[in-house]
């Protein structure tokens, strides 16, 4: 793969943040050196000719079964949120939310 | 010159009125329930639990894509997306990606002039909700808050998202639109389509173009949950991007919010990258696959939609459009009126019953036709009677209000109220009058002094022995007859 | 010890016994839970020995006993299930710090078929942090020594369940296999370890590492047991979509053959570049010969693309679908969680605190591999490879009934010896990885011991759902070898 160590760290770095995982210094540096070995072992399927393979197909394969549309209650939520790490009045409860993911308003 | 058009597209999210989630058992209801409390291993997304499929759900969404007309793919997958947000507990959420369900229909809307014009669908797909936010802040926003809590009842409620091309060329016809979609799901029973309760999600995405060129750079517009809402937003978009084009600024390709108290739209905070959602076939839910034959009987089944009966109620009973529109607005209007003509309602009668009396009722109780406590055969002959001029408008609207108060018929509320189903004439009407005449004595010898020059005065007199003959003398005949004796 | 005869007992002996009431289940719990709480000091096969919960259990099982109830097919029968099946009440880690406290509140699908047939669940077997890992020595409790050699690994990832097996704490045990996870570390202890047919038993359960390739399976010292496990396990279940309806086979029927008249074994005659170990080689020949004396037809066959691509194709696709499958940990309803300011820092702090650093790496190829920089290149391209790998193995069975391959390149190798270069740890996969990709049952068996005393094995592989045509090979080599041995503590070198 034709990439410079500063680019794998960058992109080890961006893999990071959207993985949610916060990495330090030494561990970001050495994922990024496996990275680099990892992925050059990855890269020998372009060997393979695939361009006529249908990577997902479905005419094979047993179709999903449906479950009937019918309530069952589940009343143990309560050992859920016992165990949750923050809860507030039966809500679990996360601190303050400042870069919004999700463009709510 | 300077004649932009917007091009508007909608991307609409439709719970879909199952009894269980998408994904789980659990019951769909979410409003007014315990934070909570509605929710299983499977939506809480607890390590070791799988996903299966409801069958409602797939069957609600095929029959809404069949009513659009579009093409239903029988063999589909789903696929999971990825982000990190506190409502989504598995921090993916299961959607259709590049299979969907169905693509390509069309539903067809009509301007003021009473043209009609074709909007596609593009596609139209199922997905599970995420669950709710509450934030610590006393206006509920999210701004400013410094924690939040997660409810994850509406985790997992079955969607179905519908996606338009971008042939919507006004905020007007955008509403309309959205109307007539909610009007369809409504139909259909698939939906409740309340978008204040949040049931019906509109996004929008507009752009402008001068005629001749490309699209302008497109602005997505979220948080509308009104038709009025959406439709002022669009207007506002239109607008704003407009000055922008006109002042020779960039229109930014961004998300904006609609802000309802002070009526404009707000660019949210751009992210520091691009999404990336990782979107991959969820390895957890082999292929979904409907048969040709399900389809087929779906199709079947499918209730006369709005703009059959709207067409069928101008052709058959000859009525306005301003009138079916109102009378096929709701399906067991719609319904209603049928029933109604088949027992026997004149036409007339029954389309001015219905969009007065009736709609009054059904909204005032914010209950269905169906759940009417009288008989539709009842209704039809007390329809029959004001046909026959056998009880005045007036009349029938107090035994109706009796009827439904008391759940009884049509006899037993005219008993109740001591009317008969005849009209007040003759001999039997000058006995009224004579004694109103009688107990107004006063207002005689005023009239007779020729201190009624306006009219008023007789009017006065009139309306006493109306109310006394309740309403079932016709109104010339009683003037007559007062001015005949005065 | 008293009674350490039940350590040795297959789950048929034990049956026996209590039925003919030379001994009741307290008795055989007792001694195991005694004999467990010893040699955990040495083994760490365990994340969770169910020291009270098994005790009640027994106790109850006494009663339905002394009461002459119905005894389920797998009465009083000790198991150790591997710490990524759910076991409700009774915490569930995956061998890892976010879910050090987590106690689910649901059982597996395969714990209630286990536990309606009337086993005990002893323990929660230590295990690589989320199935990721062939030694056992990713786990955050500690690594599982191999009862055969304390100074070699157990393998991995199910290292716990098939040392525990192995050194007797249960004639059975359950474990998950992903990329080999079960039939390796059966292999490096000396035991059966039978990884089935994708969709053949329930991942409800099941903490998913990668969903389309993890199966559960059994562990077991006796081939019987195996096949009586295998039939309890794989109850079909409404709970999961990818498990499928049809009909189970009586599997036990399969072990009464005496010939291979008409069968056909293929072998792969040559292993190119590959680096196996001579005593691995030996064996295979070894249990070769032992099919052909049973009549069968010896054929060779070729698997060039499962050998070359098999593993870049599985650690692309498995990472890929673990970074998805492991993105619910946030620490927000359940696990590790850290105090954190704001949303973003408690989900970073959280998971980068929570998760060990080869679950951060695999997670980080993963989210590499399906994001746009990756999907096309990595992703698309794997999955493709992976119907390659599909379509060469249906081509293989056109020929051949049952494959004979090794189970691993090598014999167990030294503790810490591989740890830190992941490529090379990956290698140890190497013939057990395509068995998954494909979907097919692969067993793996011990056929003889090393120089060293150490147990060699090798692997069965089928067509999608004939583990009969491998319980049927199997019994005749375990006929000729014999069965797994226990390797109790005082017996061990």
């Amino acid at each position: 793969m034709d990439i410079t160590p500063e680019e794998l760290v960058e992109e080890v770095r961006r893999m990071a943040r959207l993985a949610m995982i916060e990495l330090n210094k030494e561990e970001t540096k050495q994922i990024a050196e496996q990275f680099k070995s990892i992925l050059d072992q990855l890269q020998t399927l372009r060997e393979l000719d695939t361009s006529d393979i249908n990577p997902f197909p479905l005419e094979d394969r047993d179709p999903t079964p449906w479950r009937s549309d019918e309530v069952v209650l589940w009343n143990r939520y309560n050992e859920v949120l016992s165990q949750a790490p923050a809860s507030e009045d039966g809500y679990f409860k996360v601190p303050q939310i400042v870069r919004d993911d999700r463009n709510e308003e | 010159m300077n004649e932009f058009i917007p091009v508007i597209g909608l991307e609409i999210h439709v719970q879909l009125a199952t009894k269980s989630k998408m994904f789980c058992s659990c019951s769909t209801d979410y409003i007014g329930v315990k934070p909570n409390s509605h929710v299983c291993p499977i939506c809480l997304g607890l390590p070791g639990s799988l996903p299966m499929i409801n069958e409602k759900a797939i069957m609600y969404a095929i029959r809404t894509a069949l009513a659009m007309r579009c093409k239903v793919n029988t063999r589909t997958i789903f696929h999971r997306k990825h982000y990190f947000y506190p409502d989504l507990p598995k921090a993916y959420q299961i959607s259709q990606y590049d299979l969907p369900l169905a693509v390509d229909g069309c539903l067809e809307v009509s301007d003021d002039d009473g043209k009609t014009q074709r909007i596609r669908i593009q596609r139209l797909h199922l997905e599970e909700d995420a669950g709710k936010l509450v934030h610590s802040t006393a206006s509920g926003r999210l701004m400013g808050a410094e924690y939040s809590l997660v409810d994850c009842n509406r985790a997992g409620v079955p969607l179905m998202e519908i996606v338009t091309h971008p042939d919507i060329a006004s905020a007007k016809q955008a509403r309309e639109f959205v109307s007539r979609l909610r009007q369809l799901v409504r139909y259909l029973g698939v939906s409740d389509g309340d978008m204040e309760a949040g049931s019906l999600r509109v996004d929008a995405n507009i752009s402008i173009m001068e005629p001749g060129c490309e699209y302008g750079e497109k602005v997505e517009v979220k948080n509308m949950n009104s038709l009025r809402a959406l439709e002022r937003a669009l207007e506002y978009e239109y607008e704003r991007q407009k000055e922008a084009k006109k002042e020779g600024k960039a229109i930014v390709s961004e998300t904006r919010h609609w802000d309802d108290g002070s009526n404009i739209t707000i660019s949210s905070r751009s992210k520091e990258e691009a999404e990336d959602y990782r979107y991959f076939p969820d390895p957890d839910l082999p292929p979904l696959v409907v048969d040709e034959r399900v389809i087929v009987q779906l199709c079947k089944g499918l209730p006369e939609l709005p703009w059959e009966v709207l067409g069928r109620f101008m052709s058959d009973y000859g009525l306005s459009s301003d009138e079916a529109e109102v009378l096929t607005e709701r399906r067991d209007v719609a319904l209603l009126m049928d029933e109604l003509v088949k027992e026997g309602a004149s036409i007339k009668v029954a389309s001015n019953w219905i969009r007065t009396e009736i709609l009054r009722v059904l909204n005032e109780r914010g209950i269905s036709a169906e759940d009417l406590p009288v008989q539709t055969s009842e209704i039809a002959g007390l329809l029959l009677l004001v046909d026959r001029g056998d009880l005045s408008t007036t009349a029938a609207k107090e035994v109706f209000n009796l009827m439904l108060e008391k759940s009884i018929n049509v006899e037993e509320a005219v008993k109740i109220l001591g009317l008969s189903t005849g009209k007040l004439t003759g001999p039997e009407l000058e006995a009224v009058i004579d004694k109103v005449l009688s107990e107004n004595s006063d207002v005689v010898e005023e009239i007779r002094a020729g201190k009624d020059k306006k009219g008023k005065k007789i009017k006065f007199l009139q309306g006493i022995v109306m109310r006394e003959t309740k309403g079932q003398a016709d109104p010339k005949e009683v003037q007559s007859f007062i001015m005949s004796k005065i | 010890m008293k009674n350490s005869k039940f350590l040795k007992f297959s789950a048929f002996d034990l049956m026996s016994g209590y039925s003919k009431g030379e001994f009741i289940v307290s008795d055989v719990i007792e001694t195991v839970l005694e004999y467990i709480e010893i040699n955990e000091r040495n083994l760490n096969a365990l994340i969770t020995p169910m020291y009270e919960e098994a005790r009640s259990r027994a106790w109850m099982l006494d009663a339905a006993l002394a009461r002459g109830e119905d005894l389920g097919p797998l009465f009083g029968v000790p198991v150790v299930i591997k710490d990524n099946i759910t076991t409700d009440g009774v915490r569930t880690t995956c061998g890892s710090r976010m879910l050090e406290n987590w106690i689910p509140p649901f059982s597996a699908h395969v714990v209630r078929c286990l536990e309606r047939a009337g086993a005990v669940v002893i323990g929660k077997a230590n295990m690589d942090e989320f199935a990721m890992g062939s030694s056992t020595e990713y786990s955050a409790f500690g690594p599982t020594l191999n009862p055969w050699d304390l100074s070699k690994v157990p393998g991995g990832s199910s290292g716990g369940s098939a040392a525990s097996v192995a050194a007797g704490y249960a004639p059975i045990a359950l474990g998950s296999d992903t990329g080999g996870s079960i039939r390796q570390p059966a292999a490096f202890c000396g035991v059966y370890g039978l990884k089935p047919t994708y969709g053949l038993v329930s991942r409800y359960g099941l903490v998913a590492f990668a969903s389309s390739l993890d199966q559960i399976g059994p562990f077991a010292r006796d081939l019987k047991d195996l096949a009586l496990v295998l039939q309890i396990i794989s109850e079909p279940d409404d709970c999961d979509a990818t498990c499928v309806r049809k009909e189970r086979p009586n599997y036990l029927e399969f072990l009464n053959e005496s010939s291979l008249e008409g069968f056909k074994v293929g072998y792969l005659s040559d292993y190119k570049s590959l680096e196996i170990d001579e005593e691995v080689k030996k064996a295979v020949t070894e249990a070769l010969k032992i099919c052909q004396d049973a009549g069968a037809e010896i054929i060779e066959v070729e698997l060039p693309i499962s050998a070359r691509y098999g593993l870049p194709c599985y650690y692309t696709i498995a990472p890929a679908e673990a970074s998805s499958s492991l993105a619910r940990f946030d620490g927000v309803r359940y696990g590790f969680s850290v105090e954190a300011e704001d949303l973003q820092e408690l989900y970073q702090k959280s998971r980068g605190g929570g998760f060990g650093p080869e679950v951060k790496r695999r997670i980080l190829i993963g989210t590499f591999v399906l994001s746009s920089s990756g999907y096309e290149t990595y992703y698309l391209q794997a999955q493709k490879a992976r119907q390659l790998v599909v379509k060469e193995f249906d081509e293989v069975f056109l020929k051949a009934d049952v494959l004979l391959l090794p189970a691993t390149p090598t014999l167990p190798f030294k503790r810490g010896e591989k740890i830190l270069d992941p490529v090379k740890v990956y290698m140890a996969d190497l013939f057990t990885i395509p068995v998954n990709l494909a979907g097919l049952p692969g067993l793996s068996m011990k056929v003889s011991s090393s120089s060293s005393g150490l147990p060699v094995g090798i692997q069965l592989v089928s067509k999608k759902f004939c583990e009969g045509d491998i319980l049927k090979t199997a019994s005749i080599i375990e006929r000729a070898v014999g069965p797994a041995t226990t390797i109790m503590g005082g017996d061990r070198k």
